[in-house]
């Protein structure tokens, strides 16, 4: 019974990365407005009652892409490649940047006795569901956010999905959440970056504290006594230019990573920042100097001509005691 | 005329293996001054590092549990406790090796070029941090004359002027041609952490051995 939930939930994961993958067919007006999804909360045996889960509709496939509502286009972020693997850290950055952004739910609701949810009336498009902390005596869920498609289907046009739980006893929360920053694919050193950035906290959708990471304390902060049934979430302000912003989070860290994406029309060398940024150059590496690329180093002793010299040598020495034995038999 | 040829032929050939004497006392001394020079800088160079800690800087990469910082710790390490380089009579070393099998003890400097290369062996390419460190060296009997005789799991450390030891294993010897450049990088970071090369006798060819970074005595890669 535990094993066939366990698939279950994978398959409808596994389905929601693969779908993202497959171009979107067109669909129809009548069809489209029809369609709905289905939440259905369960921790093993558990059915979780009266979770609250909110839904943003967040754009829509163009092919290969996704095209954002107008509130996130702005953001330059990284999903990956949408696979099975890739969507739940997808939908976490996304859950981030709806939150900062301000994007209105398009509905909301609260699991009923079955722990089931079910949104429907919805065009086709992508959708997030984002769940809130849920407490059943000293015990604490916290759901997972869901990245969803809809589409035309042929029948029967909904979508179950079943979110993943971690439950934790609610004395052993850890309460301490530490933001660290990190930077991927700029190890050239002529990539500049910002001298630091800006990570927004929010709790529960609003605002709650502003950091600034940088070198001094190594891209990293630590924030303490926070209320662990609240729900966390961090952005970066400003994603710096050329990089892409992914964020994944547990229960104690949240991982920024900004990853070095220059645009096409925008060369290497080019360290282009918004007036507002100052910035520096990549931390140097160790000077080294530059292997040559046409032969590689001549380590080695003038050994070789010691054989021909000696051989050589030997020879003309041979010969010339040979001439001088002919010269005598010719003299006799 | 004639009976001079035979003189002639004689001096020439006592020229030539006097040549070839003199060119083998040339090397020789070479040999003898670079090991000298290199034993006096390690002197020196071990004085100005720390004890060494007795573990490699870089740890396990791959992320344990829900660890999300685990995965970024070794580029962070690397990038921020790169240890700078030691000066000794003007020359900027980043560490020294040791190959006990070959009861070798060599300072490395941090660049190379041929006057340096008369020292000390010379970092080529790369880092111990970022396991895509490539070392070459004369091959004096006192640098790496005796590289090629190395074998498999041969240990090679490398300690840096934090003192962080870096314990290697050594993978393999190869043969390189000395224009084979992209040879010699080929599978930097994946098939191996650490090359140290060297010319053969006849200098054409580079002798190369291969080795991955390994845990203090472990068997297996990390």
């Amino acid at each position: 019974m535990q094993k066939s939930k366990i698939k279950r939930i994978a398959a409808v994961l596994l389905g929601t990365g693969l779908c993202l993958l497959m171009p979107i067919r067109p669909q129809t007006a009548d069809a489209a407005a029809d369609q709905k999804i289905t939440l259905t909360c369960r921790q093993n045996e558990t059915i979780l009652q009266g979770v609250q889960w909110t839904l943003y509709e967040i754009g829509e496939r163009d092919g290969n892409e996704i095209r954002f509502n107008d509130a996130l286009a702005s953001y330059s972020l990284d999903l990956g490649d949408l696979s099975a693997d890739a969507v739940d850290t997808a939908a976490k950055t996304l859950e981030c940047y709806v939150i900062a952004a301000g994007l209105q739910p398009i509905a909301q609701g609260k699991t009923d006795a079955n722990g089931e949810l079910v949104f429907d009336g919805l065009d086709n498009g992508l959708y997030l569901a984002v769940g809130k902390t849920l407490q059943v005596n000293e015990i604490c869920y916290f759901p997972s956010t869901l990245l969803l498609e809809v589409k035309d289907g042929d029948t029967g046009l909904s979508y179950d999905a079943f979110p993943k739980f971690y439950a934790e006893n609610r004395s052993s929360l850890d309460k301490n959440y530490i933001v660290k920053k990190v930077w991927v694919d700029d190890e050239a050193g002529n990539i500049a970056r910002p001298v630091n950035v800006t990570v927004d906290l929010y709790e529960d959708g609003a605002l709650r504290d502003t950091v600034t990471l940088s070198d001094e304390n190594k891209w990293q902060y630590r924030w303490e006594s926070l209320d662990a049934t609240s729900s966390w979430t961090v952005v970066e302000r400003e994603i710096p230019v050329n990089y892409e912003v992914m964020i994944d989070y547990n229960s104690q860290q949240y991982l920024i990573r900004n990853s070095y994406k220059p645009t096409t029309e925008v060369t290497t060398t080019v360290t282009t920042v918004s007036a507002q940024t100052t910035t520096t150059s990549a931390p140097p590496t160790t000077t080294i100097t530059t292997a040559t690329k046409e032969r590689l180093v001549q380590t080695g002793q003038l050994w070789w001509p010691v054989l021909p010299l000696s051989v050589g040598g030997v020879l003309l020495i041979g010969t010339g005691i040979t001439v001088k034995d002919g010269k005598k038999k010719d003299e006799e | 005329m004639k009976s001079n040829v035979w003189k002639v032929l004689i001096l020439l050939g006592c020229l030539m293996i006097l040549a070839a004497a003199l060119l083998c006392v040339y090397n020789i001394r070479e040999g003898k001054n670079a090991g000298a020079a290199a034993a006096d800088t390690l002197s020196a160079l071990r004085q100005e590092i720390p004890e060494p800690a007795g573990t490699t800087a870089v740890t396990e990469t791959v992320p344990t549990g829900e660890d999300l910082f685990a995965l970024y710790e070794t580029t962070t390490a690397a990038s921020e406790t790169a240890p700078p380089d030691i000066v000794i009579n003007s020359d900027a070393y980043c560490g020294y090796l040791e190959i006990p099998v070959l009861g070798l003890e060599l300072p490395v400097q941090s660049g190379w070029s041929y006057p340096a290369l008369k020292k000390s062996p010379c970092c080529y390419s790369g880092s111990a941090l970022t396991n895509d460190f490539i070392i070459c060296a004369h091959n004096y009997p006192s640098h790496f004359g005796r590289l090629g005789s190395l074998t498999t799991d041969d240990r090679i450390l490398f300690t840096d002027t934090a003192g962080i030891v870096h314990t290697y294993a050594v993978s393999g010897t190869e043969i390189i041609d000395g224009g084979a450049v992209t040879q010699m990088f080929s599978g930097q970071s994946e098939d191996w952490d650490l090359t140290l090369y060297t010319c053969t006798l006849g200098g054409q060819s580079r002798v190369t051995v291969r080795a991955y970074r390994v845990t203090d005595d472990a068997d297996t890669p990390d």
